[in-house]
């Protein structure tokens, strides 16, 4: 294995504005967090290598900007990408209403292959609020979301502080988990291995009680 | 085209650095700085007039620049360009260099008959303060060339400049070769201007009005470093209060209406912070050139503006944060007809979703700056940004335009803190610099005005330490209306980057795109090869202007010149810019990988520059712009 080139993985960052994708992206990559990040304009470009399953992969992510004026660039950004990430805001319904909207706006300019199982994964950030601010009812209407408006395809689901870390690495665990997986079928460094593709982590979100299920 | 012709201007560019050799047949063409010593060798003897007052020395310096004869100049307004052949024809190829300062070298005097091309004079005298400008960042650029000159890998490289330099002054090329820049300039000058010191006595008294903080990093082991500093201060000095006589003539000019196409020259190379404000005003066309109609033109804006917010509060009210719709559920009820209410319903909720949108960007605009995170900054920021973009729906509020206001607001609050210094200052002896304020700010009846003027504090003020709360509601409201309408000014030339599908910044981006392929086709190559798309890095340079890229203190010595440039350089002129920028760091770039390109053009190394890394970049994007501005073909 040592003698391979690192995997190179590319995942875009989706969400209304303000959600606090900067903020997830600097908790991943650089483990920091604060509140002067200015509002991203076109995308931004991170990188970070971590170790799957015995393997290095870089993954080079795009965390958007969040404005619809915006979304007109998304061809430049979202080819080739081997994972989406959609997020909302736990705070705030519209960014939560908005997913599916990413979601197609996605696969129309990024005209990847396997539309049907291309792998997306969902984040409510913001976790660390007070009960009292977050959206009533959260899983019924997550759950009224995939089914009606995400094809019922349960994407994996978490919920996140980017503030306070909570479990900002395991997502994008998974991210790389299924991205490596895209990347694989698109045959870009097949090798031998059947690869585990059908196993693909799907996490329900009845048995979704922390956001975390895996 | 002749497919083999071959430039009239080389660039040539290794490791980081820019050369540009001028000449008729691609590169056998003067060195810059030679030229600019063999011209600095030219003017008239300054120290004949012994004479101590300052006044009468900067006339004189003034005449000296402004004599009858021009040549090498031709106002942007004409459309008209020097392009090193034409003026190799005229007056020499040197003199096509010209074109790098298209103001400050504008016009030279001749009168004196002592022959504006001898470059053999031994007594080296300095033309202008704005010469010296032009020098400074000369020798910048001339800093910066150096160590790449010196390695090998160019094939059209002017042979003989090295040799043109040692031949103008011996003195002079040593110290020019020096690594650091700032150090190598003011060596240069001393050299060349051991005069100036003369100026010393007069120039004690403008240390209260010095304009901007300059201490890059010095080389002081060549001299006792207190005389140096000294001399360096009083030489800063000098140059600011002979720049800042210019400005006032211009301004105070009797004759009832200010000459604008002047104002424009002098203002391209950097405008004196003090009159910042009204030369702003002045330039975007939002202050009338004609001075008798100033102050009803700014009382009717600005009444304007304050309409047009009591309009847009109805749905919002900017005070609270919450969003609170006043008469929302009231109007909805009385209209009528569900219909109507629905419509009344979805427009109320799209000015919630915007005002809800503008909030979360005020709040973290220049957020490292304490200014951006006061209350009533942000509050003023709100209502500017709200009321442009309930005004300009075709566009709306797009992320960035909150960054393209700071500029305004930063420098309108600076000089109403500046209005009531001089104010302060007049009541206790100093000249009246009334005339000299923007109408309408000052008001003895406005109780706020009165503490703040009392205020033991007043003198040390400035726009980044001074909480706008304490202004007055009617100050507060005028400078947020002078910020909104020079804003409005400014994105109406680059409207189309703003609607929908933002196609004014993808033709920017193509028209760079073009450009480095003249300039630099190994950088283009070399991104394709990586898979590296313009749009990638450019978008966000063209949409905030550079404002994240730069620091704001530099982007406002940006904005003298794109404000001087006719139309304003928001739009075309900036390409020019994006390009001197991304060419800066050239070298760097063909070293590095995809991932190692973005990151890096994402967050470029500019912590460290200083106001002439922004002029040398300026000069390079002036000489591009006119090397291939209205040659759609070279674009297209």
């Amino acid at each position: 294995m040592s003698a391979r080139k690192k995997t190179l993985l590319k995942v875009i960052v989706l969400g209304d504005l303000g959600v606090g994708k900067t903020s997830l992206m600097q908790q991943f990559v650089n483990k920091k967090f604060s509140h002067q990040y200015k509002a991203t304009i076109g995308a931004d470009f991170l990188t970070k290598d971590l170790t799957i399953d015995n393997k290095t992969v870089s993954l080079q992510i795009w965390d958007t900007a969040g404005q619809e004026r915006f979304q007109s660039l998304g061809v430049a950004f979202y080819r080739g990408a081997d994972c989406c990430v959609l997020c909302y805001d736990v705070t705030n319904e519209k960014s939560l209403n908005n997913l599916s909207s990413w979601k197609d706006e996605f696969l129309v300019q990024s005209n990847v292959s396997n539309p049907q199982d291309f792998p997306f994964i969902i984040i409510g950030n913001k976790i660390d609020v007070d009960e009292s601010k977050k959206i009533p009812s959260l899983q019924k209407k997550l759950l009224n979301i995939t089914n009606n408006q995400l094809g019922g395809l349960n994407y994996p689901l978490f919920e996140t502080s980017a503030k306070d870390s909570i479990n900002v690495e395991t997502a994008f665990e998974n991210v790389a988990r299924m991205a490596l997986q895209q990347e694989e079928l698109n045959g870009a460094s097949r090798n031998d291995m059947n690869d585990d593709y059908h196993d693909a982590i799907n996490i329900h979100l009845e048995n979704d009680n922390s956001g975390c299920a895996c | 085209m002749a497919p083999k012709r071959r430039p009239e201007m080389s660039q040539v560019s290794s490791n980081g650095h820019n050369e540009f050799v001028f000449g008729e047949k691609g590169g056998r063409g003067k060195n810059l700085l030679s030229f600019l010593k063999n011209l600095s060798l030219t003017g008239p003897l300054l120290n004949s007039h012994k004479n101590d007052n300052s006044e009468e020395i900067n006339r004189n310096i003034n005449s000296s620049i402004y004599g009858e004869m021009t040549y090498g100049y031709t106002s942007p307004d004409t459309g008209g360009l020097i392009l090193p052949k034409a003026a190799a024809s005229l007056k020499g190829k040197r003199l096509s260099l010209l074109s790098f300062f298209p103001y400050g070298l504008s016009k030279i005097d001749t009168t004196d008959g002592s022959g504006t091309q001898s470059n053999n004079g031994g007594s080296s005298r300095l033309a202008s303060p704005l010469f010296r400008h032009a020098t400074n960042s000369m020798s910048a650029l001339e800093a910066s060339l150096r160590p790449s000159s010196r390695k090998s890998g160019f094939t059209d490289l002017d042979d003989d400049w090295d040799a043109q330099i040692d031949d103008v002054d011996p003195e002079v090329a040593p110290v020019v070769l020096k690594p650091v820049a700032r150090s190598s300039t003011n060596d240069m000058i001393d050299l060349l201007h051991p005069d100036l010191m003369a100026f010393a006595p007069s120039l004690r008294i403008s240390v209260e009005r010095k304009p901007s903080q300059r201490h890059p990093s010095r080389d002081r082991a060549l001299m006792d470093s207190h005389d140096r500093q000294a001399e360096q201060e009083v030489r800063f000095l000098n140059q600011m209060l002979t720049k800042l006589t210019k400005f006032q003539n211009i301004l105070l000019k009797n004759d009832g209406t200010i000459d604008l196409h002047e104002l424009r020259k002098l203002s391209w190379n950097g405008v004196p912070a003090e009159l910042r404000a009204s030369v702003w005003q002045l330039l975007v066309g939002y202050l009338p050139a004609n001075k008798s109609r100033q102050a009803s033109n700014l009382m009717r804006k600005r009444s304007e503006y304050a309409e047009g917010l009591k309009n847009v509060s109805t749905q919002i009210l900017f005070k609270d944060d919450n969003v609170i719709s006043s008469t929302a559920n009231s109007s909805a009820a009385s209209v009528p007809g569900g219909r109507d209410s629905n419509n009344r319903d979805n427009s109320v909720n799209k000015d919630k979703a915007l005002y809800h949108q503008i909030k979360i960007d005020v709040k973290r605009t220049n957020p490292s700056m304490p200014l951006y995170s006061l209350a009533a900054t942000q509050q003023s920021l709100k209502k500017i940004l709200y009321l442009w973009a309930v005004r300009h729906p075709a566009s709306g509020y797009v992320q960035g335009i909150n960054d393209l206001c700071t500029p305004f607001y930063q420098i309108f609050l600076g000089n109403y803190i500046w209005q009531l210094q001089r104010k302060a200052a007049h009541k206790t002896g100093a000249p009246d610099d009334s005339p000299l304020f923007i109408p309408g700010i000052l008001d003895d009846n406005d109780t706020q005005e009165q503490l703040i003027l009392e205020d033991p504090k007043l003198m040390t003020y400035t726009a980044e330490n001074f909480d706008p709360s304490r202004i007055s509601d009617r100050v507060t409201a005028i400078i947020e209306a002078d910020t909104y309408w020079c804003l409005a000014r400014l994105l109406e030339n680059i409207t189309d980057n703003y609607i929908n599908e933002q196609p004014g910044i993808h033709r920017q981006v193509s028209d760079l795109r073009n450009l480095i392929l003249k300039i630099d086709p190994e950088l283009l190559q070399h991104f394709e090869a990586e898979g590296i798309e313009f749009i990638q890095f450019l978008f966000r340079w063209m949409n905030c202007l550079l404002m994240r890229e730069v620091s704001v203190g530099l982007i406002i010595r940006m904005w003298d010149t794109y404000l001087s440039e006719t139309p304003l350089g928001f739009n075309l002129f900036h390409v020019y810019v994006c390009a001197a920028f991304l060419i800066k760091f050239s070298a760097e770039l063909k070293e590095k990988d995809f991932q190692d390109i973005l990151l890096f053009l994402q967050n470029p190394p500019t912590a460290n520059w200083t106001e002439k890394d922004i002029e040398v970049m300026l000069s390079e994007a002036f000489i591009w712009q006119s090397l291939y501005v209205n040659k759609g073909a070279h674009l297209r």
